[in-house]
């Protein structure tokens, strides 16, 4: 880790290991806001940290995404992070408070004098009730127009809570001629941003939700006694922990990877390996995690389900494993066998890969 | 738990431009034309060996006095992976540039530093591992082979197995020099053999191919000079630890079904969504052990201690090169060695080699053990 991410992971890490508590979750799963905990993290300027004048990369950010998953922190943190950063990319205002960020794809974008009048349904929109802005991406003729319309604009029609398995929002959002605060072409160098920046920092908090539930097995398994010793004296039960330290271990190395090549061009390879990775890694961890803790681990009681529940989730937002791996076995087997070992070997950064075969012939 | 994460590595640029140079040697003097029977990196060619040896690529990172060119592992790595990525004929001196002569080096007598170490760098000298035996395999101390000090030196009796001392013009051998006491780790030592001594008789034993892949070695009362100790008397579990360390960690552990992974890639098409699907997970995996072998072999050049990430990368690395030629069976609707079908032929020889790859070098489940105990299990 360089110094900057040290710095960065040290104290996310003593922020969240301190207030994101048993009664933080609890009180969270019956549906109230984290309020003070967001302020801590708004004082620290963590939100913004992705921002462009900030001069931070997504490497820099890495550890708070990973804490987002290890300390399960039931906040909009990525995707403020995420939504800011497309923002100060575009030169939009700057804007505190949580944020989310929306794919437009669903949306009809219409010009009006000057500005955009939005209309149609976003689904699934992660802590659309939460968020103070939404940053809707759109791509009108074929550029990337990142859109702000704020939580009291009047053109959002309606907000139908939803949510994911680990009870986080994920709201159905209409949009009625909503007049855009803001919009600005920003220079994207992906095909499916929304997507693949998703996909990102969803496999980057699961790598450190696969962590902490490992973490959590582990010190079960050392002083969970049955038949005369802990349980961890057992080779199965060794084994199978030894597996699932090797799959995060790996998960680990893939997402930092993806983070190198983030903001990069085809950095869509990278994160699509990391997804795959992190998302086998992790369901892996949630199903061997639970047997070594018993019945124990499945009680609403023991913290374990914290982090499987997100795993669960997050395993799935912003395309399966499936859906990635296929992308790059499609995108592999077009190139060939012949140059498989010359893109494994290449830098990312030259690399000539496309993602469907239309854009390959132009 | 900083143990599972591997601080990312990138190559420096001299390693790039190495990569060219050794791509543009394989593009001349890779034998473009030898029948592919055998299992990958198991191709037995001194030629090939002394050109290697020629260009400074064995021994890449000894001492200059010993023959050695003091370059970086990270240099060696780039190397390594180049050659197995097109499976070049690397078989004989594999085992002596990979980890014999790391051994003599650090624990040798300078007379064999000065005398063998530069052959095995001009690819001349080759060497094999002499460590299981028939009733020691996973209980490596629990070998029986036995040398006894005599005026002549030492006589040693015993029998080592599935080495490759048909290739070999030495072994370091692992043997009991004194009895075990408390500890079975305790009495150990390495014995540097040369295999033309008398009373020594190599037996070859053929794969389940019917190939020669490996043998059995009896030793009959063979008198050892007094020199051919390695190291300290009593250190040969110690010694036999790090030489592992060299042995579970190198780029082949991941790639021994490489080529069939792109031979695959020649035969799907992209339009099938479960070849795509299940090729795609395959190609992610190879990413990242490469980013994960290469975070290792920076760690070997920092001197940090890789802890259980050697192990790591050996067992994800080799469930990855079993995994290859089990997919190729499921995706592609050929009969296994149907001549017609390069992919069908290649995967033929790739499946029945498979399960070598979890045993050689450690277990799957011994390596799992290692890591459990370094989680702090156990
Ligand atoms: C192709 C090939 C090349 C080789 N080259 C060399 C060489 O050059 N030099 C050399 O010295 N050796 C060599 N070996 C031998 C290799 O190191 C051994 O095969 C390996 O150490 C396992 O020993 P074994 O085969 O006796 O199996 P065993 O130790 O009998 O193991 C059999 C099975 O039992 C499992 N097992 C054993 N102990 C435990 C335990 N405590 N807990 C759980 N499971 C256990 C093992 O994991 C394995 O699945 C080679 C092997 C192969 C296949």
């Amino acid at each position: 880790m360089s110094n900057d991410q040290q710095l960065i992971s040290d104290s996310i890490n003593r922020l969240f290991e301190k207030e994101v508590n048993r009664n933080v979750l609890e009180s969270f799963e019956k549906g109230q806001h984290p309020e003070s905990l967001w302020q801590l993290i708004e004082e620290g300027g963590y939100h913004r940290v992705l921002d462009v004048e900030s001069g931070a990369t997504w490497s820099d950010v890495q550890p708070i995404l990973r804490a987002i998953g290890y300390y399960r922190v039931p906040l909009p943190l990525a995707e403020t992070l995420l939504a800011n950063w497309i923002a100060s990319r575009a030169g939009l205002s700057e804007c505190d408070g949580p944020a989310t960020i929306i794919d437009g794809g669903t949306l009809e974008a219409r010009a009006q004098a000057g500005t955009f009048l939005l209309s149609g349904t976003a689904n699934r929109v992660p802590w659309g009730r939460q968020a103070q802005r939404f940053v809707i991406l759109c791509k009108i003729d074929g550029r990337w127009i990142a859109c702000t319309v704020g939580a009291g604009n009047k053109g959002i029609a309606s907000i139908v809570p939803g949510a994911n398995v680990a009870s986080e929002p994920r709201d159905t959002i209409r949009f009625d001629q909503c007049r855009c605060d803001e919009h600005a072409h920003v220079d994207l160098l992906d095909e499916d941003p929304v997507r693949t920046y998703g996909a990102l920092v969803r496999a980057v908090a699961m790598t450190g939700a696969a962590e902490s539930v490992l973490a959590q097995a582990l010190q079960h398994a050392n002083v969970r006694i049955q038949f005369g010793r802990p349980i961890g004296k057992f080779q199965a039960i060794q084994h199978m922990l030894a597996e699932v330290a090797t799959d995060v271990a790996a998960a680990l190395a893939a997402v930092s990877g993806a983070c190198d090549a983030a903001g990069g061009r085809n950095a869509w390879i990278e994160v699509a390996t990391a997804k795959v990775m992190a998302g086998g890694a992790a369901i892996r961890a949630a199903r061997v995690t639970h047997q070594v803790h018993g019945a124990m681990g499945f009680t609403h009681e023991h913290m374990l389900h914290y982090g499987t529940r997100r795993i669960w989730s997050w395993r799935n937002e912003y395309g399966s494993d499936a859906s990635w791996a296929g992308l790059v076995g499609a995108a592999s087997i077009r190139r060939g066998g012949s140059a498989f070992w010359p893109d494994v070997t290449e830098q990312v950064a030259r690399l000539q890969w496309q993602r469907n075969p239309i854009e390959q012939e132009t | 738990m900083a143990f599972i994460h591997i601080p990312p590595a990138v190559l420096p640029p001299e390693c790039e431009e190495l990569r060219e140079e050794v791509r543009a040697f394989l593009s001349k003097e890779m034998p473009h034309h030898r029948q592919k029977k055998e299992a990958a990196f198991s191709f037995f060619d001194p030629a090939f060996s002394r050109k290697l040896g020629e260009r400074g690529w064995l021994g890449m990172t000894w001492p200059k006095q010993y023959g050695g060119h003091e370059r970086s592992f990270l240099e060696r790595y780039v190397v390594l992976e180049e050659l197995l990525a097109v499976d070049a004929p690397i078989a004989a001196h594999w085992v002596a540039d990979r980890q014999s002569g790391d051994q003599l080096i650090r624990f040798g007598t300078e007379e064999m530093r000065t005398t063998i170490v530069p052959g095995i760098a001009r690819g001349e000298v080759y060497f094999c591992v002499g460590m299981s035996e028939p009733d020691a395999g996973s209980d490596l101390a629990g070998i029986r082979s036995r040398a006894e000090r005599v005026p002549e030196g030492w006589r040693l009796n015993g029998t080592k197995i599935w080495n490759s001392a048909h290739h070999a013009h030495y072994m370091i051998a692992l043997v009991r020099t004194q009895p075990a006491g408390d500890s079975r780790h305790a009495g150990l030592s390495q014995l540097l053999i040369d295999l033309t001594t008398p009373g020594i008789t190599i037996r070859p034993i053929l794969n389940l191919r019917g190939y020669v892949n490996f043998n059995e070695v009896h030793f009959n009362d063979v008198i050892l000079p007094a020199d051919c100790l390695l190291g300290k008397e009593g250190a040969g579990w110690k010694q036999v630890s790090t030489e592992l360390g060299f042995e579970r960690s190198g780029p082949e552990r991941y790639l021994s079904s490489i080529e069939l992974l792109m031979q695959m890639l020649n035969s799907a098409s992209p339009d099938n969504e479960r070849q795509a699907v299940a090729l795609g997970r395959l190609v992610c995996e190879a990413r990242t052990l490469r980013r994960m072998s290469i975070g290792l072999t920076a760690m070997f050049v920092r001197r940090e201690d890789p802890g259980v990430i050697s192990a790591m990368v050996k067992d994800m690395g080799t469930t990855f090169e079993q995994r290859i030629p089990e997919m190729a069976a499921e995706l592609f609707d050929v009969e296994l060695g149907d001549p017609a079908s390069p992919l069908a032929q290649l995967a033929a020889i790739t499946i029945q080699n498979a399960p070598s790859f979890s045993l050689r070098g450690g277990s799957r489940e011994v390596l799992r053990g290692m890591i459990a105990k370094g989680m702090g299990l156990r």
